[in-house]
């Protein structure tokens, strides 16, 4: 088993009044549910051990035009979901949270998932399909330092049964019935 | 933290120091509109330090006295030596002698300055393997250290390394720039792979 590469907590600040978490992402390009060229991407991240939940990830597309370009992704319950990615190869460089209590942020934090190489998440998507980032648990170390540790309790069939459901439920989500159709495919076969 | 200078002249080097002389490339080759350095909070082309020229299209390499990766660190503001070659290009560096590997290397292709109190500095970095043995011997006055090839995948990984000897080309280029032959011995760089040093 691999040794999880040990991590850093970039940023730990105060916010102020926040405003209302948005479902949905921002990236390269407005998602367009019927775009046939893009495909479904979908994790896990368990924080129980960390000093906050975590409400986003920032997936980073190595190969667009901008170095910058990525999607910000809004996590429900640590499963990660984006339907409709652009082609091109990308991985998690940072995700966070905060410990918010209703209208007022709390302290937010920053993690660090690896901005100096290739990591667990990376992906190439070549061609549309449904594709797994991977599945991880925070682990706290000493000091600021944390590691993600591969999660084997949460398989891709697992996931990917939540995330056919969780299209199907979710009022935003609803619309994206390539990504649906696309996530369907991808359980057939791991049946 | 002293970036070790171009050499002009041979008189710049003493019993301390040594010319070195080598390249060092990427496969594939790095790309202006890969990096994306902005220099203050207030991002843009705003460079008031005049930083960026120390960033854009070169490598940053840590020199340290043993072989041991190591991580940059505030302390090293005031002691540490640093190779700053242009890459792509035949470098001329003036290097000491006590510090003879290269325990950190990364080229910056994202930098964004924010005004956060601890981490006011976000980078993406491609980092290539340490540490690197350049073999400097106490007699040298010049070494030739070869072209460093770095094949790279878009991940900003380092996914093999060679080390070439092009001297011939590299004595001409010596000839050139210092009007005479310059005597260099050759010391190809040694990645020492982890756990062994």
């Amino acid at each position: 088993m691999r040794t999880p590469t040990r991590r850093q907590v970039v940023s730990f600040a105060a916010a102020s009044l926040a405003a209302s978490a948005l479902p949905g992402c921002a990236g390269p390009g407005r998602p367009d549910p019927d775009d046939p060229t893009r495909s479904l991407v979908f994790g896990y991240i368990d924080m129980s051990g960390a000093p906050t939940p975590v409400d986003w990830v920032s997936l980073r597309c190595y190969t667009c035009a901008d170095p910058r370009s990525h999607y910000q992704i809004s996590i429900k319950d640590g499963l990660i979901l984006h339907p409709a990615i652009q082609p091109g190869s990308y991985q998690i460089d940072v995700f966070g949270g905060s410990n918010s209590l209703g209208i007022f942020s709390g302290a937010e934090h920053r993690y660090n998932f690896g901005t100096t190489q290739r990591n667990d998440s990376a992906l190439r998507i070549d061609r549309p399909g449904a594709y797994f980032l991977g599945a991880w648990r925070y682990v706290a170390q000493s000091g600021r330092a944390f590691s993600m540790q591969p999660l084997t309790t949460q398989s891709e069939k697992d996931l990917l049964a939540r995330v056919v459901a969780s299209m199907r439920d979710d009022q935003d989500l609803r619309r994206y019935g390539r990504g649906l159709v696309l996530a369907q495919q991808r359980l057939a076969q791991l049946r | 933290m002293l970036i070790t200078p171009e050499v002009t002249s041979l008189s710049q080097i003493d019993d301390r120091s040594v010319l070195a002389v080598g390249r060092i490339e990427f496969v594939p080759a790095l790309q202006a509109r890969e990096q994306h350095l902005e220099m203050t909070s207030l991002g843009g082309s705003l460079d008031p330090l005049d930083q960026r020229k120390y960033l854009a299209g070169r490598i940053a390499l840590l020199l340290g006295d043993r072989p041991v990766p190591a991580e940059p660190k505030a302390s090293d503001a005031f002691t540490a030596d640093i190779m700053n070659p242009q890459l792509e290009q035949t470098f001329f560096l003036h290097v000491p002698k006590r510090k003879p590997y290269v325990v950190h290397g990364a080229i910056i292709m994202q930098m964004t300055v924010t005004t956060h109190p601890t981490n006011p500095a976000r980078t993406h970095e491609l980092r290539i393997p340490v540490p690197i043995a350049l073999g400097l011997q106490v007699d040298d006055r010049a070494v030739y250290l070869g072209t460093w090839r770095f094949h790279r995948d878009e991940f900003y990984s380092v996914r093999k390394v060679e080390i070439l000897d092009h001297q011939r080309g590299a004595a001409d280029e010596a000839r050139r720039r210092f009007g005479a032959e310059v005597p260099m011995r050759k010391s190809l760089a040694r990645v020492i792979p982890a756990g062994t040093a």
